[in-house]
């Protein structure tokens, strides 16, 4: 399988691979009283 | 005075839900603009202005973040779920004799682009107000066991593919519980993070691709 081959497997892969979850991080303030 | 020794409107005995206790639009300045009648839960508005506004003596102030984990994968809908929120505690002004840091506020920030079926489910205590397009979308002022409310973004007359602003405010104000779920399939700005695997996949076809296409050119 030459070079190009293989790097085409990967990208498909990676492109349709069952994803894992995501996540959102938000930066917060918090005052204390 | 009653309160929790550094300001009134926190541990004042009172437990209450106000409605309309803020505007129905934010401030110029990002904040909350105080709107209710005094009552056991809310003093004046001088005491108001202190809660998200750093005050020499009243306050401290302790940066935090929040991270919304999707509830499965693709899914597009998004989950912050804790029935004990107390992100400070032994922080700021310390316990002050509690188990926990009870007396705080958290606010934070953020933009999304507007995609129709977006919706924002919110349970918590106490005071939380979440304007959306700085309107007030979200209303469940006071001191009060968890209470929830849910906006369809479908009904904001929002126009797809816009930005718009989103400001969210809340109050821990009293020594119980302190609840903090909110799940949303908007897709801030702040970004999602995708996860690592097809990411190094994809990353590993580009390398890839350029080696073989660096080969064939010599």
């Amino acid at each position: 399988m030459s070079l190009r081959s293989l790097a085409l497997s990967a990208l498909l892969a990676g492109l349709s691979a069952p994803s894992l979850a995501g996540s959102i991080t938000l930066q917060a303030t918090v005052r204390d009283f | 005075m009653v309160g929790c020794g550094n300001h009134v409107d926190f541990d004042n005995n009172g437990v209450l839900s106000v409605a309309g206790a803020v505007k129905s639009t934010i401030g110029a300045d990002r904040k909350p603009v105080f709107n209710a009648s005094p009552s056991s839960v809310f003093s004046t508005a001088a005491n108001f202005d202190q809660w998200y506004r750093d005050t020499a003596g009243v306050n401290r102030t302790i940066a935090t973040s929040l991270t919304l984990n999707e509830t499965a994968p693709g899914s597009g809908m998004y989950e912050y779920l804790n029935s004990a929120y107390f992100p400070i505690d032994g922080q700021g002004w310390g316990n002050q004799g509690n188990a926990r840091n009870y007396h705080f506020t958290m606010e934070l920030h953020s933009s999304f682009t507007y995609r129709p079926g977006q919706t924002l489910n919110f349970t918590g205590d106490d005071d939380v107000w979440v304007f959306i397009d700085d309107r007030l979308v979200i209303d469940l002022g006071g001191i009060h066991p968890a209470q929830s409310a849910s906006v369809n973004l479908d009904t904001l007359g929002l126009t797809a593919g816009q930005t718009y602003a989103f400001d969210f405010f809340f109050a821990e104000r009293h020594l119980t519980q302190s609840n903090l779920r909110m799940q949303t399939s908007i897709d801030f700005n702040s970004g999602t993070v995708p996860e690592p695997a097809s990411l190094g996949l994809v990353a590993l076809a580009l390398v890839g691709a350029g080696v073989a296409r660096r080969r064939a050119t010599r």
